[in-house]
């Protein structure tokens, strides 16, 4: 089981990652985040969540969990971490419905409208599906430690 | 943003209403802005036009309207900004953006204090 962190999700590491679990003797569970600023970083909170994350997946796999127990577990965290950072769509639809309302003081209207046209809401590009599998596709004979 | 203040007064007589999520007397200056009041602001960015003693003044007059939790947004003098025109405002909506996000992502837009993008 592994987890890895990077900004490009076409990154040769990813893929090489996703060939091995291909291969059936490994999966591979991905964390990606991708961002649209290259200044954008994770929140010290969101990287604890994402470590603990890494690390009880690790615990459950060597402990030999029920099947059941562990499908359950990954599907939990999964989805606690997508909202962590924003992941779901309805979240996305959120934000773009709620933008953060600020007030503007400028001393010239021309720069005072440039920003404003710039901060227009959009979509903050944080999203991180699981790379491989599908945790609904999998089988109880794949679960088996 | 859902207005826009271009003068010290203009943010003394209009901030009051505004952040206690009532209209403002007086339109946005120039109509920039959505106008849209129906949420409280959680956050006022200023331009580097305005200097410390500015800051504190508009500090002072959201203190005596009872607000003390919306954080003030600064633009850092150290960081090194294009000249005056259409590349200036990009790169204040991109420092502005990266420091709005940061704050909300920490849950930090409803504490108060000055940040500086």
């Amino acid at each position: 089981v592994g987890c890895g962190h990077t900004r490009n999700s076409r990154a040769p590491e990813v893929r090489s990652a996703l060939r091995t679990a291909e291969d059936g003797s490994i999966w591979v569970f991905g964390v990606r985040v991708l961002f649209k600023k290259p200044n954008s970083r994770l929140s010290s909170s969101q990287v604890l969540s994402l470590l603990s994350f890494s690390s009880l997946t690790l615990l459950a796999a060597s402990s030999r969990l029920r099947n059941t127990t562990l499908h359950t577990y990954l599907r939990f965290s999964l989805g606690y971490i997508s909202l962590l950072v924003g992941n779901s769509k309805e979240e996305k639809d959120l934000k773009m419905d709620q933008p953060i309302p600020v007030i503007l003081c400028g001393k010239t209207a021309e720069i005072a409208k440039a920003v404003v046209n710039g901060l227009q809401p959009e979509i903050e590009g944080l999203f991180l599906p699981p790379l491989l599998p599908p945790l609904s596709a999998l089988t109880e004979n794949q679960w088996s430690m | 943003v859902v207005h826009v203040i271009l003068t010290v007064p203009s943010f003394t007589s209009t901030i009051p209403s505004l952040l206690s999520g009532n209209p403002p007397a007086s339109p946005s200056e120039d109509q920039i802005g959505t106008q849209n009041y129906t949420r409280r602001p959680v956050a006022i960015v200023t331009g580097a036009g305005y200097d410390d003693a500015m800051i504190e003044t508009m500090q002072e007059e959201c203190k005596k309207g009872g607000v003390e939790d919306v954080p003030f947004l600064r633009p850092d003098l150290n960081v090194p900004t294009p000249p005056l025109g259409p590349k200036y405002g990009a790169a204040m909506v991109a420092r502005v953006k990266a420091c709005i996000s940061e704050l909300a992502e920490e849950g930090r837009l409803g504490g108060g204090g000055v940040w500086y993008f």
